[in-house]
């Protein structure tokens, strides 16, 4: 998830920066220095964002530990006052969050949940206290990803635009050829087509949700939760063959 | 149009607008542009790159008003942009119709750094 956001960011990063790059040319030094300005403050507030919804995750994995171990422990009452505490941090984050405009888009209505029976009591009445709130946090984390597959496409596909534009006139134009073209020209056609990736990022981000209802429907144990973020991590592996490719 | 629908819309032509400008086939009409148009159309694409960023974070609140004033507008830009854009031979007609549509864009976010 961390590597996933911060490919978001170093790919909007990019695009930005090879945008004044190319559009640099023969400018005055004063429209230089006006579009350096202009172009840097507008990546500020997606970086400060994305700096929010790597705490969110962050916090959300240390929930669902916490919550591993409130099935193990004999003493729940320490570990239930650091997840109500855990919890109204996630609540926090999250409400920034929510407020991108990209992210309203996917944030799908509540779901009515119906916690099972626990043989562990602490773990069932934390589930009985919390699950309503945790159900919208894993849904606003579910619908970020989805913007954040949404920018991250955009911006590589502007990327790889211009490094194909960048590769042709190369080969077209007089003067030696560098000596990774051929490596670039490969890169830029074998590359994924990017509606796949967008599709599988997707999948994988409802799976997040899918995942916590078995939890609550006791079909699959606290311990287990990792597996919730394992379905970021198939994110991850394509985001880095986009960006690899990008 | 709902207001989020319109400033969807005009964050994707902005989208395609930006990748179209960097292409083979528009960096081969730039080059038979005067440096002073290869000037316009440079400053031309980092301003759409900005308006992305802007149009992205603006919150939906702050500029609902201004997006249903100006939907016809916006519109209509994005039809003319999107003709433009089909034949990317014809650079200054890209130019004209993304200069104009920005400048409707402007009129809902704040474009000057």
């Amino acid at each position: 998830m961390i590597a996933l956001t911060e490919t978001t960011a170093i790919t909007a990063v990019d695009a930005n920066s090879q945008t004044l790059l190319y559009s640099r040319g023969n400018l005055s030094e004063g429209i230089r220095e006006d579009n350096y300005q202009k172009l840097t403050v507008s990546l500020n507030a997606l970086l400060e964002e994305l700096h929010a919804f790597q705490e969110h995750t962050l916090l959300l994995k240390t929930y669902f530990r916490n919550l591993s171990r409130l099935a193990e422990s004999d003493t729940p009452d320490s570990i239930s006052g650091q997840t109500e505490r855990l919890v109204s941090e996630i609540q926090n984050l999250g409400g920034q969050l929510e407020k991108a405009e990209s992210v309203k888009k996917y944030i799908r209505p509540a779901v009515k949940l119906i916690v099972a029976n626990y043989k562990h009591k602490a773990l069932e009445e934390e589930l009985r206290k919390r699950a309503h709130v945790l159900e919208r946090e894993l849904e606003l984390q579910s619908a970020y990803l989805k913007a954040l597959a949404e920018g991250l496409i955009s911006d590589a596909e502007y990327l790889k635009e211009m490094k194909q534009t960048k590769n042709i006139s190369s080969y077209i134009e007089r003067g030696p050829l560098d000596e990774k073209w051929t490596k670039e020209r490969r890169e830029l056609l074998t590359s994924k087509r990017s509606t796949d990736i967008l599709d599988t990022a997707t999948m994988a981000a409802d799976n997040l949700k899918t995942t916590f209802e078995a939890l609550i429907e006791n079909k699959i144990k606290p311990g287990d939760f990792e597996t919730l973020f394992s379905d970021i991590d198939a994110i991850l592996a394509l985001v880095e063959i986009a960006r690899s490719h990008s | 149009m709902a207001p989020y629908e319109i400033r969807d819309m005009t964050l994707k032509e902005l989208r395609e607008t930006r990748k179209a400008m960097v292409s083979w086939e528009y960096y081969k009409a730039l080059k038979k542009l005067s440096p002073e148009k290869q000037q316009e159309s440079k400053i031309l694409l980092a301003d759409i790159v900005y308006a992305i960023e802007e149009m992205r974070t603006a919150e939906l609140q702050n500029i609902r008003e201004k997006l249903l004033l100006n939907e016809p507008e916006l519109v209509a830009g994005s039809e003319s942009l999107d003709k433009a854009l089909q034949n990317l031979k014809k650079i200054e007609s890209v130019i004209a119709a993304a200069t104009n549509f920005l400048s409707v864009v402007g009129r809902v976010i704040k474009l000057v750094g």
